[in-house]
């Protein structure tokens, strides 16, 4: 018997009413993603990229359709997720475009903060955050507020803050688009690293191509619909 | 971890000025209510200190405080005379304006009934009381007087023998003590010119008046000051004083009464009304920072409710920092006023109890602002985190 996909989306779809029209957001979209695997998704503008991962979040319920995590149905037409606070903090992880670390507490204390309201003692969330900075080689800058640090260190640490309470899911938005190439590469690298060690599931959306070469598979939304799925490495053609 | 220190701490200068701010509007705050309070205790400081039980006073008046009264010098051997009356004083009080090593200064002359009254009741910061009939005085420091001075007041020079801090009349004038005879010497001073333009208004020459007073107020006190004996029947003498027909008898009740509900009834409305815009204002501004400072940190907010954090944990940093400014400024109000408010040149009473009613209602008003914040707060989304 196989074990249940990390996230299971079936069918979900996403209307707003604009006016006297419909705006179809996301239209019918389904994915599976497994433990340890390393998804991206690609996508102009407008494709309905970060809808699908806010409906997969937990962050808004789809208007048809259902979500999945590890087996268990979440979410689905529109029920009201306040109640699941408790359950996304345990089993997601999120990473955005910018890192929105908590500007007046140091680098450790926004990761242990997440572990705190997890009702974690204040010391072992400490010393867990400090753990996982440095394995993130970030063990230096523990004590730094997010200000002292780079654009890269503060994604870092926004990644190690989404790592706290270990979960199954970790949902990236952009999370390299403020960053330059190189840099971009670092983060794309370690979610890999994270999928490969943990164990995590991992959703990026993306449209920046440098680095699809990390990922497990890639899916291509448009105007709210896949359009296409592909399955191992992208090449990346030389330069 | 607390999130409201933590973020004070990073903060500090920046939420030291909103405590400052906000501290300085307490300390207005409570300088208005304190004006009052002075004023009120300035008007009463005389009723209330100088012991007497029952005022006698010109008859159809309500002197001396919230009218004039004028009765005869004698009229104290008359209410001795009464049965229950244990003992009189004679009570003299004039404004008086004069110049002093080239100042205008302002005193309101107190006469005390000496040797009967020496000043005991007057609270002495330095010096001593009244020792002699005449030309010598107990000055209170507002004054500008210090003690040794020599002072010409009417036609004599009268030297401070002791001086008292915060007894001032109602319109804020220091008290001047002297013996009621000095006092009522002083008040007679007229000029010449005054004098002569009197008898002649009387239609009466010098030569005709050996005897009788030129004006009107000579010779005349502003009222008797009785202290009742133990279980003495004060409607009695009340009763007997009345059916004299020139003369009216109040009781320090009633001239409490007067001065409060009277003399002061406007200035202590327009104080009071003053208090409250400024307690309105107060809540305004209290309440649009703390607003403000929850507004300024709903996308860290809406980033605590992505990674799970609880209503409370949110409400919690909200109610704080407000409480934190609030209990910050309300002790920054308090020490500004106590450091400032002596420098004033009219007395502001900082009352415990006045105190802590405005520390009620501005703990109100942090609560009403933080609930404000924190239904702001609670409406936010997780997802906003991404606008």
């Amino acid at each position: 018997m196989t074990a249940a996909p990390i996230l299971s989306v079936r069918e979900a779809a996403r209307h707003y009413r604009s006016g006297d029209s419909i705006v179809k957001a996301l239209d019918g979209v389904s994915l599976d993603v497994n433990a340890g695997e390393l998804v991206a998704i690609l996508g102009p503008s407008g494709s309905g990229k970060s809808t699908l991962l806010l409906i997969a979040g937990l962050l808004e319920p789809p208007t048809e359709g259902e979500v999945r995590i590890r087996g268990t149905l979440v979410s689905k037409a529109g029920e009201e997720l306040g109640r699941l606070r408790d359950f996304r903090r345990r089993n997601i992880g999120f990473v955005f475009q910018k890192a929105n670390l908590i500007p007046f507490l140091t680098a450790s204390e926004n990761v242990a903060l997440a572990m705190e309201i997890d009702d974690v003692p204040a010391r072992d969330a400490r010393r867990h955050a400090e753990r996982l900075l440095a394995g993130l080689g970030l063990g230096h800058r523990a004590g730094n507020r997010p200000t002292k640090l780079s654009g890269g260190e503060q994604q870092r640490v926004a990644i190690a803050r989404a790592l706290a309470n270990d979960p199954t899911l970790i949902l990236a938005d952009e999370p390299t688009a403020a960053l330059d190439g190189a840099r971009g590469r670092q983060v794309i690298a370690l979610f890999r690293q994270i999928a490969d060690t943990r164990g995590a599931g991992i959703v990026v959306v993306t449209h920046d191509p440098r680095s699809l070469d990390l990922f497990d598979r890639t899916i291509e939304l448009t105007d709210g619909r896949v359009i296409g799925e592909r399955s191992g490495p992208v090449r990346i053609p030389a330069r | 971890m607390n999130l409201a220190f933590k973020d004070v701490k990073f903060n500090f200068p920046r939420f030291l000025l909103t405590m400052a701010g906000v501290g300085f509007l307490i300390m207005a705050s409570t300088g208005m209510v304190g004006l009052y309070r002075g004023i009120v205790e300035d008007a009463l400081l005389v009723v209330d200190r100088i012991g007497a039980d029952l005022w006698v006073v010109q008859g159809g008046r309500a002197g001396p405080f919230s009218e004039s009264s004028a009765v005869p010098a004698d009229m104290d051997r008359r209410v001795e005379g009464i049965a229950g009356v244990s003992s009189v004083r004679r009570f003299v009080q004039v404004s008086q304006q004069f110049d002093f090593e080239g100042r205008d200064l302002r005193a309101s002359i107190t006469g005390l009934d000496f040797p009967k009254d020496r000043g005991e009741w007057v609270q002495l910061q330095e010096g001593r009381y009244l020792n002699a009939g005449h030309f010598e005085a107990i000055a209170d420091e507002s004054i500008g007087l210090a003690l040794g001075d020599q002072v010409r007041l009417g036609q004599d020079d009268y030297r401070i023998v002791g001086m008292t801090r915060g007894m001032v009349d109602a319109s804020g004038d220091g008290l001047m003590f002297v013996t009621v005879n000095d006092a009522m010497a002083i008040a007679r001073r007229r000029t010449s010119e005054e004098v002569l333009l009197a008898r002649a208004a009387a239609g009466k020459t010098a030569a005709a008046d050996a005897s009788e007073s030129s004006v009107p107020q000579d010779s005349k006190i502003a009222a008797v000051l009785v202290t009742l004996d133990k279980g003495a029947d004060e409607d009695r003498v009340r009763t007997n004083v009345l059916s004299w027909g020139d003369a009216n008898i109040l009781s320090r009740a009633d001239q409490r009464d007067l001065l409060l509900n009277q003399r002061l009834w406007r200035l202590r409305l327009q104080i009071l009304a003053f208090t409250g815009v400024l307690l309105v204002v107060m809540a305004i501004v209290i309440s649009l920072i703390i607003y403000m400072l929850t507004m300024e940190k709903l996308h860290q907010i809406a980033m605590l409710k992505l990674i799970g954090a609880r209503n409370g944990v949110i409400v919690t940093m909200i109610a704080q920092q407000s409480f934190l400014i609030g209990g910050g400024a309300l002790v920054l109000g308090l020490a500004m006023s106590k450091l400032v408010f002596p420098f004033f040149p009219r007395r502001v009473v900082i009352d415990p109890s006045d105190f802590a009613g405005l520390a009620l209602a501005v703990g109100a008003v942090c609560t009403f602002a933080s609930l404000l914040g924190i239904w702001r707060a609670l409406k936010i989304r997780a997802q906003e985190v991404l606008s």
